[in-house]
């Protein structure tokens, strides 16, 4: 018995809990309290970057431009609205290219076979639907002009060709009846286009 | 009046507490590293195809010009470094320098300097090339950025290689506050990710009615996997449509919980495998399983990737044991040639007692 409470009286002190915060001095105090500081702002500004889309409050809006240099500077700016609202009809650019020597090519992008590895493709995808976004939004016609004439600059060194007429084509995206029926997705019924214009390479 | 100071009181202290617990602790990073090897490819792939296609996103002539960038990014913040680079010549020096630096960065060589590097040529890139990103860019500069935080390079990389190779002993890798911190980053991003995520789904219609995930399987730009057959079964799609709002605006309440963060991992996987998969995004869903890994501990994946090899620090407790054992041994109470017992896991977890 006597060996028992003398082994016990000697146990040194219990080590600090791992999850405990380790013991500092006013350095260390210092340097969290300024760590502490820096982390709420930036969990702040990654919070206040999705928050602010539209349709946004004022003290969004008011809180996204205070925010607005760090989020842009770091590339951390973005809504996440994964496939939101919803799903819609994707969007594509066809194009009709006028060579010198009279022959014509017809395309579009993005296009499964020619952009791979899937990628590339993506990439592809998202000039096609960019150039949509900025189609529906009336505020950014002059951008939307400038990226419409950007495309058809690239399509026309590309091809070295005289003349490109381009379209933005909406696809439209077929009801389970539809497929029910035996309609392809890509079924010509399911497509629409807007005329873009024609860029002449002489112009641009 | 008391009562409601103290309950003020008490709200600031555990808050404090808590805040204290939740990221200053340090922490081991094994996880961190993992993740910097499977970033760093990523970053490594996707920069090889902006190469590979240079004249397309990059030249004066490629699909969004200067002046189309410029028109777009009129406050000035987004710099990027490939503005200097112009010519043919010059890009491709630039590709090489930046699939030098993720290189280095996956295999872990340098890692203090080239995860800071990653990180800036990440955004100086996405910068130039604004209406072609998506999903994957923002994680990969989310990583990147919380990667260079850290000491991301401390274990699976050919720095701690060279570092035990050049001492007589293994080195220890020592837990760090800012690995917690960058591996808390990553963790609180993606709550806001899919919170954001399923809020916003919650704007629309068909996430409502059900029939949203029609919208993605039969998309045919995006389908990589036909799922169309689907259509004879409704209840199906409006059960998945439902259970992915569901653990988006669920996640960032559910993955803190310990018996529920399987399941909600789980669920990542599933979702972002099926984003590879049927919607042909291969690459985001890649990204954004690896950023979950950010929720499994460090001590996991020290299981599972390192050789059944004790910790130097281990072993010198270990050692002590055994000399305990030895002393033990020799006592009265000993046995005359008794063998010391191996050391179990009780007697491990005495590690830290003073003698």
């Amino acid at each position: 018995m006597i060996q028992k409470t003398e082994r016990i009286d000697s146990f040194p002190e219990p080590p600090p809990q791992p999850d405990a915060p380790q013991p500092s001095g006013k350095k260390h105090r210092f340097a969290r309290r300024a760590i502490t500081v820096l982390l709420l702002f930036h969990l702040s500004a990654i919070i206040v970057g999705p928050w602010s889309v539209a349709p946004g409050s004022l003290l969004s809006l008011k809180c996204w431009e205070f925010f607005r240099p760090y989020l842009e500077a770091t590339n951390l700016n973005h809504g996440y609205h994964f496939f939101a609202p919803e799903p819609g009809p994707s969007h594509l650019v066809r194009y009709e290219l006028q060579l010198s020597d009279g022959s014509q090519v017809i395309g579009t992008f993005p296009d499964k076979t020619e952009h791979t590895p899937r990628l590339l493709y993506h990439r592809h995808f998202m000039l096609s639907e960019y150039l949509n976004t900025l189609a529906l939004d009336e505020n950014r016609q002059e951008l939307f002009n400038s990226v419409t004439q950007s495309y058809a600059k690239h399509l026309l060194e590309e091809h070295d060709a005289v003349s490109a007429t381009l379209f933005l084509r909406r696809h439209y995206i077929p009801s389970p009846q539809d497929v029910i029926d035996g309609k392809p997705l890509n079924d010509l019924t399911f497509f629409a286009e807007r005329p873009l214009g024609t860029f002449n390479r002489s112009r641009l | 009046m008391k009562s409601v100071l103290n309950y003020f009181q008490e709200i600031i202290s555990t808050t404090r507490a808590g805040w204290d617990r939740f990221w200053f602790k340090e922490s081991d990073p094994a996880t961190l590293s993992l993740i910097r090897i499977l970033a760093g490819g990523m970053l490594f792939y996707t920069h090889a195809i902006w190469a590979w296609n240079s004249n397309d996103f990059f030249a004066q002539t490629s699909w969004l010009s200067p002046d189309a960038v410029s028109l777009m990014q009129q406050t000035g913040y987004q710099w990027s470094h490939l503005w200097w680079f112009d010519t043919a010549g010059s890009l491709a020096f630039s590709h090489v320098a930046a699939l030098t630096i993720f290189g280095l960065l996956t295999v872990g060589l340098c890692t203090r300097y080239v995860s800071v590097l990653a990180f800036f040529v990440a955004v100086s890139y996405a910068h130039r090339t604004p209406g072609a990103l998506f999903g994957l860019d923002q994680i990969n500069t989310l990583l990147a950025f919380y990667l260079m935080l850290a000491p991301c390079g401390a274990r699976y990389s050919l720095d701690s290689w060279l570092k035990n190779r050049q001492s007589e002993k293994p080195q220890s890798v020592k837990p760090t506050i800012s690995a917690n911190i960058a591996t808390r980053l990553i963790q609180v991003h993606l709550c806001v990710i899919y919170l954001f995520a399923g809020l916003s789904k919650l704007q629309g219609e068909a996430w409502w009615n059900g029939t949203a995930i029609w919208g993605g399987i039969a998309n045919y730009e995006y389908q990589s996997l036909n799922m169309t057959w689907l259509a004879d079964w409704p209840l199906t799609i409006n059960a998945l449509t439902h259970c992915a709002v569901l653990w988006e605006v669920s996640f960032c309440v559910l993955i803190w919980n310990r018996l529920t963060r399987p399941i909600v991992l789980a669920g990542a996987v599933a979702l972002h495998a099926g984003i590879a998969l049927c919607l042909g995004m291969i690459t985001f869903g890649t990204i954004m399983i690896v950023a979950n890994m950010s929720f499994v501990k460090p001590e996991l994946v020290r299981a599972l990737l390192t050789r059944k090899q004790p910790e130097p620090e281990q072993a010198e407790s270990n050692n002590l044991q055994e000399d305990n054992n030895r002393r033990l041994d020799s006592s009265k109470h000993a046995v005359p040639g008794q063998k010391s017992r191996p050391v179990g896991p009780k007697q491990k977890s005495h590690r830290g007692y003073k003698q």
